[in-house]
């Protein structure tokens, strides 16, 4: 028996783990998905945070002499209908966008986990009362319900991330759920509780850590849903308020020119495109990476 | 096969979650009605009148009885098809949005139908010739196809296909020539027109619905051929496949004969999830075209804070999505015997 | 083994290969053997190339795998050069394949009527009656009491031992030359096994088919086969007559039919097989 075999084994536990995370993180790398996915996140990410490098004038700015110009050498992308640079505007567009993604999610998600937990580890009546919540909420399509909520909570930025977040979370319920009523019944949940583990023990230390990696590529691929129903929301003046520069508001501002100043609605639409095929792309991505059985 | 006592008691549980969730809906709708920042009796009278006619009209309104009444009393309405009045129009919003609702349907329809006829076979497809470029291109334009803002997208087909090259109408559903000699009798303009045997109406409604519908079915196409995709790739790795391709069957047959019908279950799941996306996609496209269905019906009264009008939408809107789902469960045994048991 | 004898199976230097990022691994390597219209048993673990090997002779080797074989034969016929409407011509009429699980092998949507005449309808002009005929008799033959009752029936309405019987219906229907049987009875419980092993056999012998019955289970395949072939890693370590399993000549196989219990090694300590990278090499 040679000893060759045996050489590729961990010493420890904590090199086991680096290891692992060194192969998930090459194997994110080499996916082209999540490469590309990756690499648009960064330049969102970059665009918000450097917005005031990158940027060439004061987004809210208004020039009423230069409106409505085409994009040039001083107007990089042209100017919309109150003479505001549409390059700049768009550069700080990417900061209530990149808001608006991270604050639902981060109440969505965590809301949607303990609720799908409780439901799929508790059973019983627990378990009826909050799917049936889940499926009213569900019954609604998104947009409409966040329309409704935003109309009772009046426009604005922080009122539309709530309203998005509100119809956000039964997703991320259901998955929880279903992973979690099938863990249940898993032998090491069983091991646990023979070792006299309470239940929420059981819940936070062992059932949670095993849902987090498809709560996680939901969310990623909720991102661009969520990109999507904020800029709509924008579109119908329900979003971010004037003079914020936000994508979706941009393009409803261009609306009226759209015949003879194209550029003006056309450009934010483009980003959004952009940004929302990066986390699509990025979550199905991480999906392939995350789930052996997709390996091509 | 089980007795059907048990058929029965299935029945009556999906019957019962059904009333469950409808019922959810409506407390949705009350509650948001009642925190709304408007005062319904001030919208009704007006914040001039005098503290009589106010207190008058509260009490016309059903205001100042319990909540537990004021709720009993909406539901009893809805039953009975009455969504309230809205404060814009006066008119009953069942009436209202009776009208617009064929308008949101007829675009939906046909949206739904492209995106089917379309999606699936692409997804069958992309899923035979994985990871080759005809994998990769019908996954990138599904990609793009729901990565893309519906509205956006309108826009630039119509500047595009109407401003610059003339290819269709422009926003609203009949060029206004013949909106006011139209006989509506459906409310679905193609059959309408049809009907009155009216060619020059017909390609004129023709004209004004290809483009949204062609736009809403593009989006509804990605969602369906990517999951088609899913489910197919899935399946070609069963053993009964295998099998297939034991007795002589050609790869065709594989996809379309054996793979397809096994996943016609999820598919249809998606299909009825897909009409839903659609709704909400009605409602940006609409405000782009101009197209007077449901969802302009929402938005609009949005503007003019009518929230007896939008809640009554909203309402229509969540229980059609709820039937929809409903009928596409119903469809499942017909679909699979396994699930025809018990 | 006669060499003047036409063999109905003859099989020389088949190879399977798969691409990977060390080069292309062989998964079956340089196997050949031949057979007539007996029972030939193929032996070996997880990963020994049997199924392969097994898919190899109907064509079916999925990609990226590939298939080479210096000669390739089944009657008169040369397999090596087929394309694919050759393979479908032949697959289900002059070979068969009968699968594990009838559980996982069989349509879930279609009846088992519907799927055994369609081995009928890909090679032959019938007629609906007498497409339906034909059903309703070969599955009187594998034994089926109310064969009206089992030809509308789903696949989830039967027991493991009823469905493979269905499986062995629709590859029998036709009569092939060949019928190859990858682990036809590891899922079915014990009792069973035995009935369907019985069938198979009395089906053998009354259709003079050729018979290649796959197992990791040796002491079956001795009992009902008449020369076994031993694969390891790919390859053919042994061929050897059943009768004389006791006389092997191969390590591994000796260390198999060790490892077996028997009477007479009762109380003792069972045998654990030592494996010697050698065996990887060709003999």
């Amino acid at each position: 028996m040679s000893a060759s075999i045996l050489a590729n084994e961990p010493r420890s536990r904590r090199e086991a783990r680096m290891r692992q995370l060194k192969t998930s993180i090459w194997r994110v790398l080499r996916n082209p998905s999540t490469f590309f996915g990756g690499a648009i996140i960064l330049l969102l990410i970059v665009m918000a945070a450097a917005a005031p490098l990158l940027a060439t004038h004061d987004p809210v700015a208004t020039n009423l002499s230069d409106r409505l110009a085409a994009p040039g050498a001083k107007h990089w992308l042209g100017t919309d209908q109150l003479g505001r640079d549409i390059y700049s505007r768009l550069l700080y567009g990417a900061q209530p966008t990149l808001a608006i993604v991270l604050l639902v999610i981060g109440i969505s998600a965590p809301v949607g986990l303990a609720v799908g937990l409780l439901a799929g580890y508790l059973g019983g009546w627990v378990e009826a009362l909050l799917m049936r919540l889940t499926d009213i909420v569900l019954a609604f399509p998104r947009l409409i319900l966040a329309l409704a909520l935003v109309a009772v909570l009046k426009p604005g930025l922080i009122n539309a991330v709530i309203a998005i977040a509100i119809t956000a979370w039964p997703n991320y319920a259901r998955i929880a759920r279903a992973e979690a009523l099938a863990l249940r019944n898993a032998e090491y949940v069983l091991a646990a509780r023979g070792l006299g583990m309470g239940d929420a023990q059981i819940m936070t230390g062992q059932i949670m850590p095993a849902l987090l990696p498809s709560v996680a590529v939901r969310a990623t691929l909720d991102m661009a849903g969520i990109i999507l129903t904020a800029a709509g929301l924008g579109f119908l003046g329900l979003g971010a308020q004037p003079p914020l520069a936000e994508w979706g508001t941009m393009i409803s501002s261009g609306r009226d020119f759209i015949f003879d100043a194209w550029w003006v609605a056309a450009v934010p639409g483009i980003a959004i495109l952009v940004v929302s095929l990066g986390f699509n792309l990025m979550g199905d991505g991480l999906r392939d990476v995350l789930d052996p059985k997709h390996h091509e | 096969m089980r007795g059907s006592g048990s058929v029965l008691k299935v029945l009556a549980l999906g019957v019962i979650t059904l009333a469950i969730t409808l019922l959810g809906l409506l407390v949705c709708t009350f509650v948001i009605g009642r925190i709304m920042p408007i005062d319904p009796v001030v919208a009704a009278v007006g914040d001039k009148a005098s503290a009589e006619t106010y207190a008058a009209a509260r009490e016309a309104l059903g205001l100042d009885r319990p909540l537990y009444v004021q709720f009993w009393r909406y539901v009893a309405g809805v039953v009975q098809g009455d969504l309230g009045l809205s404060t814009a129009s006066g008119r009953s919003v069942a009436e209202d949005i009776g009208r617009a609702f064929p308008a949101t349907v007829e675009l939906a329809t046909l949206a739904i139908l492209v995106g089917t006829m379309l999606g699936v076979p692409l997804g069958v497809y992309a899923a035979h010739k994985r990871n080759r470029w005809p994998d990769h291109l019908i996954r990138i334009t599904s990609l793009i196809g729901y990565s893309i803002p519906i509205f956006w997208l309108g826009l630039i087909a119509l500047l595009v296909f109407y401003a610059e090259l003339g290819w269709v109408s422009g926003p609203g559903r009949i060029g206004t020539v013949y909106r006011y000699t139209l006989q509506e009798w459906s409310g679905f303009l193609l059959i309408d027109t049809l009907r009155a045997g009216d060619t020059g109406a017909f390609r004129s409604a023709f004209s004004h619905l290809i483009l949204p519908a062609t736009l809403l079915g593009y989006v509804s196409l990605a969602y369906i051929a990517r999951m088609t995709r899913g489910f197919m790739i899935d399946e070609l790795s069963k053993e009964y496949v295998t099998t297939a391709r034991i007795k002589g069957a050609s790869e065709a047959r594989v996809l379309w004969l054996h793979a397809l019908p096994n996943v016609m279950v999820p598919l249809v799941t998606v299909i009825a999830l897909s009409f839903g996306h659609l709704l909400e996609g009605a409602v940006l496209t609409e405000t782009v075209f101009a197209w007077p269905g449901i969802g302009l019906y929402i938005t609009s009264s949005l503007f003019t804070a009518d929230m007896p009008a939008v809640l009554g939408g909203t309402l229509v809107v969540g229980v059609c999505f709820v039937a929809l789902n409903k009928l596409a469960e119903l469809l499942y045994p017909l679909l699979d015997p396994r699930t025809r048991a018990t | 083994m006669s060499d003047t004898t036409p063999h109905l199976l003859s099989v020389e230097g088949l190879t399977v290969t798969f691409p990977s990022p060390q080069g292309a691994v062989a998964v079956v390597k340089d196997v050949s053997f031949r057979m007539s219209r007996g029972k030939l048993g193929i032996v070996g673990e997880s990963g020994s190339g049997k199924s392969m090997t097994a898919k190899a002779l109907m064509g079916l080797v999925p990609p990226p795998g590939r298939m080479t074989a210096t000669h390739l034969r089944l009657g008169d016929d040369d397999l090596a050069g087929l394309n694919p409407a050759g393979w479908r011509a032949l697959r289900g009429r002059r070979i068969g394949m009968i699968l594990q699980d009838p559980k996982y092998s069989l349509n879930p949507v279609q009846r088992i009527g519907v799927q055994i005449e369609e081995t009928l309808k890909l090679h032959g002009a019938y007629t609906k009656a007498e497409r339906r005929a034909k059903a309703v008799e070969v599955l009187a033959t594998v034994g089926i009491e109310d064969p009206e009752r089992m030809y509308r029936a789903f696949p989830h309405e039967l027991s493991g031992g009823m469905g493979q019987r269905a499986m062995i219906a629709i590859m029998l229907v036709l009569s092939p030359d060949l019928l190859i049987a990858d682990e036809p009875t590891s899922a079915l419980d014990v009792i069973v096994r035995e009935q369907v092993l019985s069938l198979i056999d009395r089906l053998q012998a009354e259709r003079g088919m050729g018979l290649i019955l796959i197992s990791h289970d040796l002491p079956m395949v001795a009992r009902f086969c008449e020369r076994i072939l031993v694969m390891y890693r790919g390859r053919i370590i042994e061929t050897i007559e059943s009768s004389r399993l006791s006389e092997a000549r191969h390590p591994y196989t000796q260390g198999l039919v060790a490892c077996l219990p028997s009477p007479t090694s009762r109380g003792s300590d069972l045998p654990v097989l030592q494996r010697d990278p050698a065996w990887e090499q060709a003999s």
